[in-house]
């Protein structure tokens, strides 16, 4: 009797396995698989994002018998489109994403290293038609509202995460944001740096992006509208070359600086950055009426 | 004495005066007041283009010749003609050499899609 008890117990657990819906930046993502290890590994690695009810996505993961291989160059990822179907092609896997049916079939050597490469290409797909941006940015919580840090490698991200309590960082590389009926929001990414955290879904009403330079002193220096646009869209993660996924990033990096304040901060990695930010502000830049559109 | 580099320079100035300008079908851009901003496709470069370089590529729409252009440019912005056609000719070159531009020997016959 013990041992049907606990065979069940191993069986449901079994089965809930076979299915895991989470949620990042609100868009829900169901994941379905036959390989119960290693969507428990995503359990682990995903868990702060984890929810219930239907996914409005659909991921299903098709692992082939090849295990990843340990040690090879990680290429770079390649995204194409044909009409309404996406296609990825990742490190030692590939996927297909068809927009009609919002459903995605990733197959290959999988792991949970090869899942989180796609799942950050497929969110740029996925929140730049929700106004949403995928950046190279640390963002990080202060008095309720999130102030969000703009900067490639070596720009200071990590360090700034660093000032703040482990708590108020939501990521210390990649930001997650979406404007929800105009009005700018920061989500909680799984995509972390060197801090290595797993994050968790908050939403949080966004303050202003900055564009971090490292200098002797730290000061706010406003950015043209032109200015504003070209940093967003240089730091936004984004792997679709055809002309209407650029046109439309363009767009939508302008209706951003329209809505948040963009400034340049140049920083020393010390306890007055906020300090400074409190005074000086960070003024949205000035956006001269013209043309929308190379159209 | 004026050297054959510098004649074969000068007749090819001449010969891109001539041309219509147009944007690489493929380049994704967009104008913010007086400055546009340029994403080429086959590695996500951007550019941002100063007033004058702005002010010409808005004008590259394949129904003027660089001439035109350059002649509207001098009206626009107070310069001298053959200063600004030589500045003009460089930046419509390099830009071409970038994948940015084309130009073409007879105008185009509707305004291009972007």
């Amino acid at each position: 009797m013990r041992g049907l008890e606990m065979q069940s117990i191993a069986a449901r657990r079994t089965a809930s396995l076979q299915s895991l819906i989470f949620s990042i930046a609100s868009i829900s993502i169901h994941l379905k698989g036959r390989e119960t290890r290693l969507l428990r590994e995503l359990e682990n690695r995903y868990g702060n994002f984890l929810t219930t009810g239907p996914g409005a996505f659909e991921i299903l993961l098709n692992p082939s018998a090849q295990e990843p291989r340990a040690c090879e160059p990680v290429a770079v990822p390649q995204v194409s489109r044909r009409g309404q179907t996406w296609e990825f092609r990742l490190h030692q896997a590939r996927a297909e994403f068809d927009g009609e049916r919002q459903r995605a079939v990733l197959q290959g050597a999988l792991s949970v290293f090869t899942f989180d490469s796609f799942l950050r290409i497929f969110l740029t797909l996925l929140l730049l038609e929700r106004d949403g941006l995928v950046l190279h940015a640390a963002t990080l919580r202060r008095s309720g509202r999130a102030h969000t840090f703009i900067g490639r490698s070596g720009a200071g991200k990590t360090t700034l995460s660093r000032l703040a309590p482990a708590d108020q960082v939501l990521t210390d590389e990649i930001s997650l944001l979406r404007l929800v009926q105009g009005e700018p929001r920061a989500y909680g990414s799984p995509f972390w740096g060197e801090l290595a955290g797993h994050g968790a879904e908050v939403e949080l009403p966004l303050q202003a992006l900055y564009l971090l330079v490292k200098d002797r002193r730290t000061f706010v220096e406003p950015l043209r509208g032109a200015e504003a646009i070209t940093a967003l869209c240089a730091h936004t993660l984004f792997f679709v070359p055809d002309r209407d996924s650029l046109q439309a990033l363009l767009g939508l990096c302008a209706r951003w600086v329209e809505a948040v304040p963009v400034c340049r901060l140049h920083f020393t990695p010390d306890e007055t950055v906020w300090e400074v930010l409190a005074n000086e502000g960070c003024e949205a830049p000035v956006v001269a009426a013209g043309p929308a559109a190379g159209a | 004495m004026v050297s054959g580099r510098v004649r074969a320079q000068e007749s090819e100035e001449r010969a891109l005066v001539e041309k219509y300008p147009v944007p690489n079908p493929r380049v994704a851009w967009r104008t913010l007041g007086e400055e546009v901003i340029i994403i080429r496709p086959d590695d996500s470069v951007l550019y941002a283009l100063n007033p004058t370089g702005s002010f010409i590529w808005q004008h590259a729409t394949g129904q003027h010749t660089l001439e035109q252009i350059v002649t509207a440019l001098c009206q626009e912005f107070d310069t001298e003609a053959d200063n600004a056609a030589a500045e003009a000719t460089d930046f419509v070159r390099s830009l071409c050499e970038q994948g940015l531009l084309q130009v073409t020997e007879h105008p185009q016959e509707s305004k291009p899609d972007g």
